[in-house]
């Protein structure tokens, strides 16, 4: 018998939590070219929007698994489901800050894929790429689109939590003299389980069992300040 | 009563949406063909002039909430992706269950 649904979605979320905690160590790495990281980081983005796409009971499992980017769609709805209404309920403006950061962010990420719009924006984080004469190499380019992730919108973009515990990733701080570094006060995640298919009583149950995926919680925090 | 309070909660996402998202154009609250459970998902295939083109209907589920007490389900699709579907149903790759024929249309509400 195959795997259900909810199993691949499960494998899917738990090996882009890996792939995250991997990203997390070659940044940390200051000897280790940006292109190792960043490839980490576009696979567990990639897993991340096919563990949602898997809890769609009608999409065709077999060409999800297989499949290449959706990172950019699953963000845009994602931006539009329920937990990320509540949070951003009343805040239209600030909703509409958060939202044209982190689509801006996925796009780049989403290009990292060798097989992602290889024509028009050839940079990837895996194989060389021709500029002209000269043969660009991933881990000789520094990969400025994504110089974003530095900042702190962008490090709330990579936040990834556990119903208890850290997954590995650093907790966010603003990082100013305001804040003395101090981390922002714990707010809900705003993704929830892929168990979703389960009623609402069971998949609240299930929620506290599943990591959840995606603060943007602190990125609104740091763009408050701006509005 | 389920359904109703299904269709209302539907309802205030989908004017949400449509707050927040510019580019959005209509939104196409499916009624249930596949799943006819009691806690069949809220289904929205929406019509976005700002989603990536990719040939087909692409729905990512997302969990209940306090306000939305159910399953949503989203896809979202390029105008000319909605003019080739509405032109043939089978223009686009879709899972069973995301046609037009049971939908109802809600369009952008006029400002003012």
């Amino acid at each position: 018998m195959a795997p259900s649904r909810e199993a691949w979605a499960s494998a899917f979320h738990r090996q882009a939590r890996s792939d995250l905690l991997v990203y997390e160590l070659l940044a940390a790495s200051p000897n280790i070219p940006r292109c190792h990281a960043l490839h980490y980081l576009q696979m567990a983005c990639e897993k991340i929007a096919k563990a949602f796409r898997l809890r769609d009971t009608e999409s065709d499992a077999d060409v999800l698994t297989t499949s290449h980017g959706g990172l950019v769609k699953f963000m845009k709805t994602w931006l539009l489901s329920p937990s990320v209404g509540r949070v951003y309920a009343g805040r239209d403006a600030m909703f509409g800050v958060v939202r044209t950061r982190v689509l801006a962010l996925s796009r780049e990420v989403e290009r990292l894929a060798p097989a992602i719009d290889r024509d028009t924006t050839p940079a990837n984080s895996e194989y060389p790429w021709a500029d002209g004469e000269n043969a660009v190499v991933p881990c000789e380019y520094t990969f400025p689109s994504l110089s974003l992730l530095t900042d702190p919108g962008g490090r709330s973009f990579l936040k990834l939590e556990g119903p208890h515990r850290s997954l590995g990733l650093r907790r966010w701080t603003r990082g100013s003299a305001r804040s003395r570094g101090r981390p922002i006060a714990a707010r809900p995640c705003v993704l929830a389980s892929p168990a979703c298919f389960a009623s609402p009583a069971r998949s609240a149950e299930r929620s506290r069992a599943w990591p959840r995926v995606v603060s943007l919680s602190p990125l609104r925090a740091s763009l408050s300040s701006r509005l | 009563m389920q359904d109703r309070a299904r269709d209302t909660a539907a309802r205030e996402l989908i004017a949400w949406h449509f707050r927040v998202e510019p580019e959005l154009q209509r939104v196409f609250l499916l009624r249930a063909s596949v799943d006819t459970s009691a806690d069949a998902p809220i289904r929205l295939l929406e019509v976005n002039a700002s989603t990536p083109a990719t040939g087909s209907i692409e729905p990512f589920g997302f969990s209940p909430t306090d306000d939305v007490p159910f399953r949503t389900v989203i896809a979202e699709i390029t105008p000319e992706e909605y003019e080739r579907l509405r032109s043939d149903p089978s223009a686009l790759k879709h899972p069973p269950g995301w046609e037009l024929s049971f939908a109802e249309e809600i369009t952008r509400p006029v400002p003012g």
